[in-house]
């Protein structure tokens, strides 16, 4: 097959900024990506907790339904009639025994078998479909699904490895941290729809080189980032990560003796006048997970998903591709049904900082943007990722990109570019 | 009459908090909420399906204070222009102090260089009492039709 792009000779220290743009790349990524072999996280059990109920969620571009058969079977059906491709259900979540289309009455059970077929003899005699017409193959599309702690995953590909094979033995761990069996309660959902690539979102999350220079709440307020215990864990395929970090919690009861000048003088946002909060209280954590209390994680399963334990928040986002220049990012919060009210309220506290208005992922959105408006315009480009060296290796160091191009070289695989 | 002068009063209130965040005047805006006050932003999707999440919430008057701070000091947004059109504004309970009021609202957003574009829009559902001889706002609870925001959701609404 003709190469799409001809990939910088430098190798995983380039990302040409093709990949971002060009719909020809795209339109393999949905098929090789998002319809190949990976597990896409399409919600928690908790959102679908009782026989019959479902919600709506996508699979890269793909609309799908999430549905609960029965107390051990959830299925992930195409959310598109087979007869003509109407788009089915268009409610987020609801309850029911059967999809009807709208269109002509076709209707499909909770597994997405073909069951009602109005006419199916025709009027008087006359019309209808043949006695060969076999409703057992005319279902809706139905994706392959595994569950794991109550997170569930669905692929198009019958060849994905095992969860814990895909993942990894040290992303599993970091993923079971916080999915660690005990059952979920959901606190909400954000979306909001960004003019840019997914991968940019991927990449960013992979990046703790950023965060100490973009996101400034945390330095104007006396929180120091750049010198945090920082570990970045790759699985061995590059595809998913784990960042590891210091919480900005320990950092702030250390800030003031430990600010090292040689540091400060390279930060433009750093502030010797630090502000200090009206309300500090938004930065109390409640301990959880006693076995590693003082770090949060950032967590990111190829191909377009992340988990944040951050604060006391926990929440799983997607970046969700819409054509090469539009994503729609949908994030769920979550704690667990055990949690005190106290609990609660701190994860609906710290919510402030993720999503749309988020005092620190609100940085973020606008550089993808911006990021987006320099590659699209210059396809000839390229990104160069030589912070932390040119290797895929785990580091224990917060300026690198190691995690980015481990990315890029699991993409690369998977695109053959 | 009483009534007509209440809201009357009311809707200069909406008018003037409009104005202050198009005008960014944050530390404006701030003066028209109560020393004991909250301010959130929900979606309707949210608030359908009974989930507390909100995109943004300061239960005290300290976090709005924090997050106007935030917003002029430590946030980096792409500048734009914001018009807010209020509209419908209604004592749903009164004229007996706390005020329950709502009101419409669109937001438009302009970019250096784009057309403007609307932003989001949604339903104010408020909390509003008298201080100091003075109305404000108890709480200001923002709920938007959609559940898709485009883009950020940098500033209050």
């Amino acid at each position: 097959m003709h190469k799409l792009v001809t990939w910088p000779s430098e190798g995983l220290t380039r990302v040409p900024h093709s990949v971002y743009a060009d719909p020809a790349i795209y339109e393999q990524e949905q098929i090789r990506i998002f319809r190949g072999r990976s597990w896409n996280f399409v919600g928690l059990l908790a959102e679908v907790p009782r026989p019959g109920d479902f919600v709506r969620a996508y699979v890269g571009e793909t609309p799908v339904i999430v549905a609960r058969e029965s107390e051990s079977q959830v299925n992930v059906l195409v959310n598109r009639c087979p007869h003509k491709g109407v788009q089915l259900c268009q409610e987020w979540a609801g309850h029911t025994k059967t999809f009807a289309c709208p269109y002509h009455q076709w209707s499909f059970d909770l597994n997405g078998s073909l069951r009602g077929l109005p006419f199916r003899r025709g009027v008087d005699g006359a019309g209808g479909f043949s006695a060969e017409f076999d409703c057992g193959s005319h279902g809706l599309d139905r994706l392959h699904v595994t569950t794991h702690n109550g997170a569930i995953f669905a692929s198009f590909s019958a060849d994905t490895p095992d969860f814990a094979r895909y993942l990894g033995p040290a992303n599993l761990m970091y993923f079971e941290r916080v999915f660690d069996g005990r059952p979920l309660r959901v606190l909400g959902k954000m979306r909001h729809r960004v003019a840019t690539n997914w991968k940019t979102l991927v990449e960013n999350f992979k990046d703790p080189y950023h965060a100490t220079l973009l996101h400034v709440f945390f330095a104007t307020f006396g929180i120091w980032r750049a010198g945090q215990r920082t570990e970045v864990r790759i699985d061995e395929s590059g595809g998913s990560s784990t960042l590891v970090q210091q919480s900005p919690v320990v950092l702030q009861k250390a800030r003031a003796d430990e600010i090292r000048s040689d540091i400060a003088d390279q930060m433009k946002v750093f502030r010797q006048d630090f502000l200090s909060l009206a309300e500090p209280s938004i930065l109390k954590v409640l301990r959880e997970f006693p076995e590693d209390e003082d770090t949060v994680t950032m967590q990111t399963l190829w191909p377009n998903c992340a988990v944040h334990q951050n604060l006391n928040s926990l929440g799983v986002r997607l970046a969700l591709p819409r054509g090469p220049h539009m994503i729609e990012i949908h994030w769920t919060f979550f704690g667990y049904e055990t949690d005190t009210p106290e609990m609660t309220e701190r994860r609906l506290l710290h919510a402030n900082f993720f999503g749309p208005a988020g005092l620190v992922t609100g940085d973020d959105i606008e550089i993808w943007q911006l990021n987006q408006r320099g590659v699209a315009t210059t396809p000839s480009g390229v990104a160069r990722l030589e912070a932390g060296g040119s290797g895929t290796e785990d580091a224990d160091f917060v300026i690198t990109e190691t995690a980015v191009r481990a990315f890029y070289k699991h993409y690369r695989k998977i695109m053959e570019l | 009459m009483t009534h007509l002068n209440l809201l009357f009063e009311v809707q200069a209130l909406y008018t003037e908090c409009a104005a202050a965040l198009d005008e960014g005047e944050f530390e404006r805006w701030l003066g028209y909420f109560a020393s004991e006050c909250s301010y959130s932003i929900h979606t309707k999707e949210n608030i359908d399906r009974g989930w507390p999440i909100a995109l943004m919430s300061c239960t005290n008057r300290g976090m709005l204070i924090d997050r106007v701070a935030a917003v002029l000091k430590s946030s980096f947004i792409i500048a734009r222009v914001q018009r807010r059109i209020v509209s419908g504004v209604r004592l749903r309970e009164g004229p007996e102090f706390p005020l329950r009021t709502q009101a419409s609202f669109a937001v438009f957003e302009t970019f250096t260089g784009e057309p403007s574009t609307l932003f989001v829009v949604g339903r104010f559902d408020d909390v509003v009492c008298r201080e100091d001889g003075v109305l404000k706002f108890a709480q200001r609870r923002c709920v938007l039709d959609s559940s898709i925001v485009p883009n950020s959701l940098p500033y209050p609404l």
